[in-house]
């Protein structure tokens, strides 16, 4: 896995969480080294995996499994929530 | 008599705009930080609170309800957008601006405005600073705000953070009555010294996370104090500086793989290792981080010793891939009184007759919060920084991280010493889940006068729910494996409000005495 700089971690999980955002292109933009850039294109589907390094795929691999695990932990939040207010 | 201080004169403090221009603060962090300050400031709530809910509401449930829908409306909302319902409630600020402070409480409507226009601000930020799962394409409030957590650590977008910040909460107090009684989801923090660092890990949360407790420096000699000769000859008879080495060649790197190798066997998994204060140096750090996997994060304690007049280093080290790591120095010195140097048995070195302080940098002072889902917050902090009330446990308190981390060179962490008293407090309030750790070596060098000794007790653990668990290191073992499962339960504010359940509290649900592999058994 990468280490990615302090903006650049901040970049790409955004790009990942947000991939709807107005401010897609401006923060692809600014991300400060070339490996967190490509970590960045390939999470908003403007690049494709399927060559680039073990240590780049890997740092893609992890923002796709914590965005799915965010989903399953918010799904489980909205069901607990659901239940206390239906009481 | 000097001029009493104004509604007014106090906003504008917050938010200079104020002073031309009056329009409605719709970013809903700075709303909630105006409006509870000025409950805050004033005590306001505590009277408001007195005959609650207004009238208009009939029932706390109403008003809750009420509150709710207007915040998920706000929510939805495009930038510089708001609720048209909430303009009546900010007029009534507005036309107070000439009250003085100390009248706000006699002011029965602008408080009920005040305290619905916090309410549906907090509301409005449910979630905001989590990590999220692309569930909403376009979600303004969500995106920017995080963006403002990581890049400023605050959420507000108009508020200066020297004057106030608001951060994300994940525990609202049960008892007693605050300010900080008054919300869910957003915390308020005063300007102070300390910058609060605010980070989204990748971490993959599964239904429990186990740790992997590691008390070294298993041996603490006496000869590794030592008197900071330069500084102490500037200080006052009676007082001293003293300086901790660790010179130890060790490499470490060997048995902490052993000993992960060997819990991971026993548990599948280990998500995180944890090492005390100053029990590794820098080398040592970069050595064990890179000898560990990528997905398993690393908090540790690593010190420097004072060269040439200069004070050592005494800081945390949070280590989570792909985040570059992260430093947090401790912020007050360790203060050796005569009991103190009586108890660890430093007299050979350190008169006991004098008052020795640890001789440290605690410059740049930081709290770092590292987010790893919207279940788990920690941070991290280093033996006093536990005790002290400020300048870090004021932030603590208010943002109630899920998880604190408290990094120790001390005595045993039996259930009567004062590491047990100060994470029942955060327990208690706001509703932290605390761990604290000391090496064994200092636990071994630890003969205090009146308690029984117990010295193989290294860690401690306290959550809302349980008394303080004490945890042992059984002879032969080196280490300790923790399971952490997640109990989930429902927080109200003070204004009746509940989360629905998702108050989120690490519990112990698992103690693993760890030994290492024969080939690295050295002791």
């Amino acid at each position: 896995m990468l280490r990615l700089t302090h903006h650049d971690a901040n970049v790409i999980a955004a790009l990942v969480q947000f991939p709807g955002s107005e401010r897609t292109k401006e923060r692809l933009a600014s991300l400060e080294e070339e490996d967190a850039r490509l970590v960045g294109e390939i999470l908003v589907g403007i690049r494709d995996d399927s060559s680039v390094s073990p240590e780049v795929q890997a740092t893609v691999d992890r923002y796709r499994d914590w965005v799915k695990n965010n989903r399953r932990l918010r799904l489980n939040r909205e069901a607990r929530q659901r239940s206390s207010r239906s009481r | 008599m000097p001029d009493e201080a104004t509604i007014g004169e106090f906003l504008v403090g917050i938010l200079p705009r104020l002073q031309n221009d009056t329009t409605f603060p719709w970013w809903p962090p700075d709303c909630f930080a105006l409006c509870l300050a000025l409950l805050k400031r004033s005590g306001a709530y505590a009277q408001l609170l007195r005959d609650w809910p207004p009238s208009k509401d009939r029932t706390l449930s109403i008003w809750a309800a009420r509150v709710r829908k207007l915040g998920e409306k706000w929510q939805r909302s495009q930038p510089k957008d708001y609720p048209d319902d909430l303009e009546g409630e900010w007029q009534v600020v507005c036309q107070s601006f000439a009250i003085p402070l100390k009248e706000l409480r006699e002011q029965r409507a602008l408080c009920e405005a005040l305290m619905k226009l916090v309410a549906v601000a907090d509301e409005a930020c449910e979630g905001v600073g989590a990590p999220k799962d692309q569930a909403r394409e376009d979600d303004p409030l969500q995106d920017l705000g995080a963006d403002l957590l990581a890049e400023y650590g605050t959420l507000c977008l108009e508020i200066d953070p020297s004057r106030l910040r608001v951060l994300s909460r994940m525990h609202t107090p049960q008892n007693g009555l605050t300010e900080r009684s008054l919300s869910l989801y957003l915390s308020l923090c005063e300007a102070s010294e300390v910058t609060p660092q605010w980070q989204a890990s990748p971490f993959i949360q599964n239904d429990s996370m186990n740790l992997l407790l590691i008390p070294w420096p298993f041996e603490v000699l006496v000869n590794q104090f030592r008197k900071t000769a330069g500084a102490t000859a500037r200080l006052p008879k009676g007082f001293g500086f003293f300086t901790f080495t660790d010179d130890s060649p060790e490499d470490l790197t060997e048995r902490v793989q052993a000993l992960h190798t060997e819990a991971k066997r026993r548990l599948g998994r280990i998500e995180g290792v944890v090492l005390p204060e100053l029990s590794i140096t820098d080398e040592q750090f970069r050595a064990l981080r890179e000898s560990l996997p990528q997905d398993c994060f690393l908090v540790a304690g690593v010190g420097d010793r004072e060269t040439a007049g200069h004070p050592g280093t005494n800081e945390v080290r949070l280590s989570f891939p792909p985040l570059p790591d992260v430093v947090q120095r401790k912020h007050h010195p360790w203060k050796l009184n005569e009991s103190q140097v009586i108890q660890y048995g430093l007299g050979g070195v350190l008169s006991p007759y004098r008052e020795w302080w640890e001789y440290i940098d605690c410059t740049d002072r930081c709290l770092n919060f590292i987010s790893m889902s919207e279940d788990l917050v920690m941070c991290a902090l280093v033996c006093e920084d536990l005790a002290r009330p400020d300048p870090v446990a004021n932030i603590v308190r208010a943002v109630g991280p899920n998880l604190v981390i408290a990094l120790l060179m001390d005595g045993p962490q039996t259930k009567e010493r004062w590491a047990a008293r100060y994470a029942t407090v955060l327990a208690d309030d706001p509703g932290c889940s605390v761990l604290s750790l000391t090496s064994f070596g200092m636990a071994q060098l630890s003969r205090p006068r009146a308690e029984t000794r117990r010295s193989r007790v290294v860690a401690l653990w306290k959550d809302r729910f349980n008394g303080a668990t004490e945890i042992e290191l059984p002879p032969g073992d080196e280490a300790i494996a923790i399971s952490l499962s997640t109990r989930y339960d429902e927080e109200f504010t003070a204004d009746g409000r509940g989360d629905g359940g998702n108050a989120a509290f690490p519990i112990l649900s698992g103690v693993h005495p760890i030994g290492a592999p024969p080939r690295s058994k050295q002791r």
